[in-house]
């Protein structure tokens, strides 16, 4: 696991890099860095698996460069002292929040997140930050109706039929996403809140219609546990 | 509502004072006493109709007669003379009354007194002579326009109603007019407010309009109450002119103080003090004192009701009642103005001026909440500032390093941060503290930065820090500030803190602190709370400065008063 760690305070930076060690152990690698012009250095010229990032870096806000790496692939958790900004974080697509002064066992958690295992009671992101021309947008995540995988990440389908992209793959971005959105097949998420009808020929394919007349195709082991949620709403 | 409702109070206070006045001292009126026919003569010459006037030019010895009717019997009638001369009273033939000795040089005359009030002897009905032998020598030639020679019969019983009386109700006017010159004396004295500039000026015009106030009526009731010699009475009525020459002076003045009109004073002051002077220049040799001073009020009152006027939009001040007051007094002048010269002047002053001092108290009262309000919140937001989540998290989070790491540096990061909270609790509550004070917090700010990045902070300081006065928390602020923005670094410059004392007197204040790479502007919460702070307790009278100096040093610099 490939880290970089983002925070001002030496003596705060040295914890996290020894605790990073000691809980992931011999796979662990790190770059720690004092600011933020470093961590956008790090960040265009390397790839890391997760970013723990400090709110105020040297007087600076972090949430300038949360909105960048909340759009790309890795997976970003914060470590700050502002704790009443962790739901401003959580929208904005961040794993995990792990509130100043931590102890090992919080900054485990957040660590086993990283590495898949979901951490009970996060927030979900109410907005997805995007990749356009001129930088990085956010999107409501109400207007996404499904979600596909692309060789780049993946591709946000939005209600007008418009697509715009995101760089985590899909297993990445499920876990942020608020429960409505649902893996309904190799490739694609999808929304059930928008869903019409699903279709289901016996022996054959079946696939959901959704309000806005689109077709995502429904893979034949999900779909026992597409039918008892579709079920219970 | 409220406003109006006062005002009627104020304006009803007024009427019945002046009512008091008019009421108190009884009807003068005699029915069945006349006096009549009074005549002039000189050096034996020939009878005329007195007229005080000529009567100014004569030195004397002179004659007067008035013819006394009576319709019945007279067993107690007395009588008041007022004349400015030395004078022997006859009645029928019969000395009466002796003032002085009438003379017919300076040498040879001895000063009677102005006003007599006498027993006259037992009377029958009918036509009696009432025959002055006077001279007036001690009146140098011009001093006075008019030389008024009166007799006022009365009853016996009556007099001493008639002489006192009256002088009771302006005595309690006066009562009142003194607390409210005391009030504002006692705030002339007082610390001034800095945020206010012309707030000085117009307490120590209402304090010198208190002490005009106070002068008028002991000018005014010297000659019932006292009497005097009468060569005394032309400076009596130079110092009443002077007096209520001030007053038309001054009242305007207060008023336009109290609402900062005009901006630039000097100009109008000196033209309205011109323009009064210039009354008394034509009135008083053409008309005397009483009318050069009904042109004063005149023109005092109309210029203070056009100021009230003005401020009718004000808010929360009493203009209402003001304007009750001085339109009441302006009426008083036009129906009465001999009442309104000798003793109505002076209850309507004293009404106003305890109506200024009732307002003043309550504004006073009001910016003492503000001021209050103001602290408190600076004092939350310095505490809520000092205990902001970042820095005392990451403190915390620190904290929680060393335990595991270095438990030494633990500790002694506790004590710190304890004597940190111990003296943001202690200054806080203070509204100025002194700048080692200011510094021994900033001292534990730098220590716990010290212990967390385990490299020394040094700070240099130069100039006399005991003797300047700071609110509480404006250096331990920028100090912090530096320190968030991350100009403390291993190889940054060292905090220095310079005081040096300017012309004013002032004092002034430069910290260089090491600057955090791009670090630019300025106007963040931390700046905000030091402006703040310091127009909260220096008003106006202070300046503040922040920026780089360079690419290492970031300079504050900041000026206030010595206290």
């Amino acid at each position: 696991m490939k880290l970089l760690i983002v925070e001002d305070e030496p003596l705060l930076r040295q914890r996290l890099l020894r605790l990073c060690r000691e809980i992931v152990g011999p796979a662990f690698a790190a770059v720690a860095v004092g600011s933020l012009a470093e961590a956008r250095e790090q960040l265009r010229d390397r790839s890391f698996d997760g970013l723990l990032l400090d709110l105020n870096v040297a007087g600076h806000d972090g949430f300038g460069l949360l909105h960048e790496a909340a759009a790309a692939a890795m997976h970003v958790v914060v470590v700050s002292g502002h704790g009443e900004r962790a739901l401003q974080a959580f929208e904005l697509g961040v794993l995990d929040f792990v509130p100043k002064p931590f102890g090992r066992e919080r900054l485990e958690l957040a660590l086993q997140r990283l590495q898949g295992a979901p951490v009970p009671g996060a927030r979900a992101l109410r907005r997805v930050a995007v990749w356009r021309a001129r930088g990085v947008a956010l999107v409501d995540i109400d207007k996404v109706t499904c979600i596909a995988a692309v060789p780049e990440g993946s591709e946000l389908h939005l209600e007008g039929g418009r697509t715009e992209l995101h760089a985590k793959p899909l297993e990445r971005l499920l876990p942020l996403l608020p429960p409505n959105f649902l893996r309904c097949h190799r490739t694609w998420i999808v929304n059930l809140a928008v869903v019409k009808t699903l279709h289901s020929v016996r022996g054959s394919r079946s696939w959901l219609e959704l309000e806005n007349g689109r077709e995502v195709p429904v893979g034949r082991s999900r779909l026992p546990a597409l039918r008892e949620r579709l079920a219970q709403d | 509502m409220q406003r109006w409702s006062s005002a009627f109070a104020w304006g009803l206070a007024l009427l019945l004072s002046s009512l008091a006045w008019l009421v108190v001292p009884g009807d003068a009126a005699l029915p069945g006493v006349t006096v009549a026919g009074g005549q002039m003569r000189r050096d034996a010459g020939q009878w005329t109709a007195l007229d005080s006037a000529v009567l100014a030019t004569w030195p004397g010895p002179y004659e007067l007669r008035w013819r006394l009717l009576l319709e019945q019997d007279e067993q107690a009638l007395g009588l008041r003379l007022a004349l400015r001369g030395a004078a022997e009273l006859f009645c029928d033939g019969q000395l009466v009354l002796r003032s002085g000795r009438p003379g017919r040089t300076v040498a040879e005359e001895v000063p009677g007194q102005v006003d007599h009030w006498l027993a006259l002897p037992p009377l029958a009905a009918g036509t009696h002579e009432l025959r002055l032998l006077g001279s007036s020598h001690h009146i140098r030639a011009g001093q006075l326009a008019q030389s008024h020679a009166g007799l006022m019969p009365m009853r016996l019983e009556t007099i001493p109603r008639q002489r006192f009386a009256r002088w009771l109700v302006v005595g309690l006017a006066c009562g009142g007019l003194a607390l409210a010159w005391f009030y504002f004396l006692h705030l002339g004295r007082a610390p001034t407010d800095r945020r206010r500039p012309g707030q000085q000026a117009h307490r120590w015009s209402l304090i010198a309009l208190g002490a005009v106030g106070l002068v008028l009526p002991l000018a005014e009731s010297a000659r019932d109450l006292w009497s005097y010699p009468y060569p005394w009475h032309a400076l009596r009525m130079q110092i009443i002119l002077a007096s209520t020459l001030l007053a038309a002076w001054l009242l305007p003045l207060s008023l336009a103080l109290r609402w900062s009109w005009p901006t630039r004073p000097l100009p109008w002051l000196g033209a309205w003090g011109g323009g009064l002077l210039l009354v008394v220049a034509v009135a008083v040799p053409a008309a005397g004192y009483d009318v050069a001073s009904w042109w004063l009020h005149l023109a005092g009152l109309s210029a203070a009701l056009g100021l009230a006027w003005r401020a009718r939009g004000q808010p929360n001040a009493p203009v209402p009642a003001l304007l009750t007051l001085l339109a009441l007094a302006y009426a008083w002048l036009w129906l009465n103005p001999a009442a309104f010269l000798d003793g109505l002047y002076t209850v309507t002053l004293a009404l106003v001026m305890m109506l200024l001092m009732l307002d003043h108290a309550r504004e006073q009262q009001a910016q003492a909440l503000a001021v209050a309000g103001q602290r408190q919140a600076l004092q939350a937001q310095l505490l809520r500032t000092s205990m902001q989540p970042h820095g005392l998290m990451n403190t915390l989070a620190v904290l929680q390093e060393l335990i595991e790491q270095r438990p030494a540096n633990a500790s002694l990061l506790v004590e710190r941060l304890a004597d940190q909270f111990n003296l943001l609790r202690a200054l806080s509550q203070k509204a100025l503290v002194s700048l080692r004070e200011e510094l021994e917090l900033a001292r534990t700010q730098l220590d716990l930065v010290e212990l967390a990045r385990e490299m020394p902070l040094p700070m240099i300081v130069e100039g006399p820090i005991d003797e300047v006065q700071l609110p509480p928390g404006v250096l331990h602020t920028l100090v912090e500030n530096a320190i968030t923005h991350g100009g403390v670094r291993a190889d940054a410059a060292a905090f220095a803190l310079r005081v040096s004392a300017g012309t004013g007197p002032r004092w002034h204040i430069e910290l260089r602190s090491p600057r955090g790479a791009g670090r630019a502007g300025g106007g963040g919460q931390g700046q905000r709370f030091v402006r703040e702070s310091l127009a909260g307790a220096f008003g106006v009278d202070w300046s503040f400065e922040s920026g780089p100096l360079d690419e290492a040093v970031w300079l504050d610099r900041f000026s206030v008063p010595q206290l």
